[in-house]
């Protein structure tokens, strides 16, 4: 029954391709309806579609991993559906379709699917990227996701050849000496465009300066943890932390090259952009340091992350001029902002802290030093622009409204994150969670391909 | 700088490709994986084997084309992704383009053009046509003849600069890709399983055979014959 939450959204964008206006009615109603779905569906169970069981046909499996992932998609999903003013006209088509992709590409189990879930992620998202003002930052996204996307595709052949099946189960039981390096290598640059690490992240910045405050918020938020959720899947439960290494140089150079080039902007949506990026540096490096104890905190830290910049994208893309006159949505960002740096009682701070303790338990120094080097800086430059924005006068620029269901939607998020920052046990659970569905290979192997 | 470091990456990529060159199966000496054999013995719930064309009956999968029995039925799925990609595609190109004003020429196209589109035209759309309804017995399917058939739709909008198709394109392919999950609700109504084949699988080869395979890829060439022509109507507004 997991199929429906892929079915339903898409089924929705096609009825409603006539009548793109309207489609903003029904996107609430989707995203509620797959929500009720997924509470009523129950964890461990695997769908064969087409009635072709595990290594044959294409399944979705429902651990306690993927379950947990849906959640935070579908609710960052309904939030933004309940902010149609930031929607622009028309685009809620492509939030369905975004919908049903990034519930496919959390609940495939088969290598070749989840390309396609990408690719459909990936085109909806170029189009959530373009506007008139800036389309060169959407063609730069175009050229290198399309091909990125080849390098996945690569990879998927490559774990074909050496396996005899596209299962992700089978392919982790079952791959032939000498063909790891290669698939990981190549999935590693397939993801990661989407992943946003360094060599590769030069659209973010443009990107996510579009104009339009959708454009930050859904790939920031809802597509990153998506695309996070595949790579612990495919390179933890599938290569069994295999090249993990590598991510971790690759990680620690994302941290501070994205603060260093967050400092230097005088835009706010660019500056927190960069530090988008320097956070997925943050989170793959804490994943990458192996063993239960660092997946859990990093996808921890991804929460927290994705919570913090769910509010700041809304407000930078909207209101940059000052707060005085907005004095909510002030109060939101700085909860928000001091979150990113990881002041103590804020969120944020529970991460970094549980990282740091675990990186020093395990005897590395390298992720603390590089940690406490990107607070310092991340600091700089969010206070920077904290003081910049509550006492700027008005320029008298036109006033931008914010209006009241965004502003009350962005005090929760924001009171979530003071929540999660003096008890952290709702988020930690969850991510407790999605790290027991990653790290069980066993069990994820006998779900699919049944008794072996 | 920039071109030494993408000569580097360049020159890196092809080393490492050609080391993996090795890895391959020598050409023509390929072992077929058991997932490549289960397909084409259509012996996946192990009770296929020696299939025969015009023989074999109520197989697992009825489809005499190989391809078109993974494409559309063992991974059909993916397939809904792919016509997905596609949509999404038409999709963007409409939103991208959205607003811009037709150009008019103000020039009749030329006497040749004009007459050999009404001779053309019930040709190609017939071979259309023909080939997604035989998608399950020869070469073709889906996808390449909604793409001649939008080849039929180019013609007509080359040749007469009144033509416009408005907005049927949306329509078709909005109910063509709604009745696509509907077939695949309609298997898991019945037996549970989302897009299972439901409908008797027949002799391999017969026109009438293969279940649900044809239905999906008549629908199929619908829906991609009417998102490419919704390309070709959105790029031809273009000014």
């Amino acid at each position: 029954m997991s199929a429906l939450l892929i079915i339903i959204p898409l089924l929705a964008g096609f009825l409603f391709i006539p009548f793109k206006e309207k489609a903003k009615y029904i996107l609430p109603l989707v995203v509620i309806t797959t929500l009720i779905i997924l509470l009523l569906l129950s964890p461990d169970q695997t769908n064969a579609m087409g009635g072709w069981k595990a290594p044959f046909g294409i399944v979705l499996v429902l651990d306690s991993a993927s379950y947990y992932s849906l959640l935070v998609v579908n609710i960052v999903f309904l939030l933004i559906s309940l902010m149609p003013q930031i929607v622009e006209k028309g685009y809620s088509v492509v939030l369905l379709i975004l919908l049903a992709s990034t519930n496919g590409l959390v609940l495939t189990g088969d290598i070749f699917n989840s390309f396609v879930f990408l690719e459909i992620t990936a085109v909806a998202a170029y189009i959530i990227a373009f506007s008139r003002k800036n389309p060169y930052g959407a063609f730069k996204y175009l050229i290198l996701g399309g091909i990125s996307g080849a390098f996945y595709l690569l990879g998927a052949i490559y774990a074909y050849i050496g396996t005899g099946s596209l299962n992700f189960a089978d392919i982790s039981v079952n791959i032939k000496e000498g063909f790891l390096p290669i698939v990981a290598l190549l999935i590693f640059i397939g993801i990661g465009v989407e992943s946003k690490i360094f060599p590769l992240a030069g659209w973010v910045p443009d990107v996510y300066d579009s104009g339009s405050p959708l454009t930050p918020v859904i790939l920031g938020t809802g597509v990153t943890f998506t695309i996070m959720y595949l790579f612990g899947r495919i390179f933890i439960t599938v290569f069994h932390g295999y090249f993990l290494d590598v991510v971790f140089i690759f990680g620690l150079l994302t941290i501070v090259l994205g603060e260093l080039a967050a400092l230097r902007q005088n835009k706010l949506i660019k500056a927190l952009a960069f530090s988008s990026i320097a956070q997925a540096g943050l989170v793959l490096s804490t994943i990458s340091l192996g063993g239960y104890e660092a997946i859990k905190f990093g996808y921890f830290h991804l929460l927290n992350d994705i919570s913090a910049k769910l509010v700041l994208f809304i407000i930078a893309a909207t209101i940059a001029h000052n707060f005085t006159e907005n004095k909510i949505a002030g109060v939101s960002f700085s909860i928000a902002s001091f979150s990113l740096i990881g002041f103590p009682l804020f969120a944020g701070f529970r991460s970094k802290l549980l990282i740091l303790q675990l990186a020093f338990s395990k005897d590395n120094y390298l992720l603390p030093a590089v940690v406490l080097f990107a607070t310092v800086i991340e600091a700089a430059y969010i206070l920077k622009w904290n003081i910049k924005l509550w006492h700027s006068t008005n320029t008298g620029e036109e006033k931008q409204k914010i209006s009241w269901n965004v502003n009350l939607i962005l005090l929760i998020v924001a009171l979530l994150i003071i929540f999660i920052g003096i008890f952290p046990d709702l988020y930690l659970k969850m991510a407790q969670n999605i790290a027991d569905g990653l790290t069980n290979y066993r069990a994820y192997v006998t779900n699919v391909l049944g008794g072996m | 700088m920039r071109r030494f470091i993408s000569i580097v990456i360049v020159f890196g990529l092809i080393m490492f490709f050609i080391n993996t060159l090795s890895l391959l199966p020598k050409y023509g000496s390929v072992n077929i994986s058991k997932v490549s054999e289960a397909y084409i013995d259509k012996n996946v719930n192990g009770n296929g084997g020696n299939v025969k064309y015009n023989e074999s009956e109520s197989l697992e999968n009825g489809a005499a084309n190989v391809v078109t029995s993974i494409v559309v039925d063992y991974r059909s799925f993916d397939t809904l992704g792919e016509v997905t990609v596609l949509f999404t595609a038409a999709l963007g190109v409409s939103l991208v383009l959205n607003g811009i004003r037709r150009k008019k020429y103000g020039r009749r196209p030329n006497f040749i053009l004009r007459v050999s589109v009404g001779i053309l035209l019930p040709l190609i759309i017939l071979f259309g046509t023909y080939i997604f309804i035989h998608g399950h017995l020869t070469p073709g399917g889906g996808f390449p003849g909604g793409t001649i058939i939008a080849a039929g739709i180019l013609l007509l909008y080359l040749s007469n600069e009144e033509f416009d198709l408005s907005k049927t394109p949306k329509f078709v392919e909005g109910i063509s890709g709604s009745l696509y999950i509907v077939t695949g609700l309609v298997g898991l109504a019945i037996a549970g399983v989302f897009l299972i084949n439901f409908l008797p699988t027949g002799i391999v080869g017969d026109l009438f055979s293969a279940g649900i395979v044809p239905i999906v890829y008549i629908l199929i060439g619908f829906k991609v014959g009417a998102e490419l022509s919704g390309i070709v109507a959105d790029l031809h507004r273009e000014g």
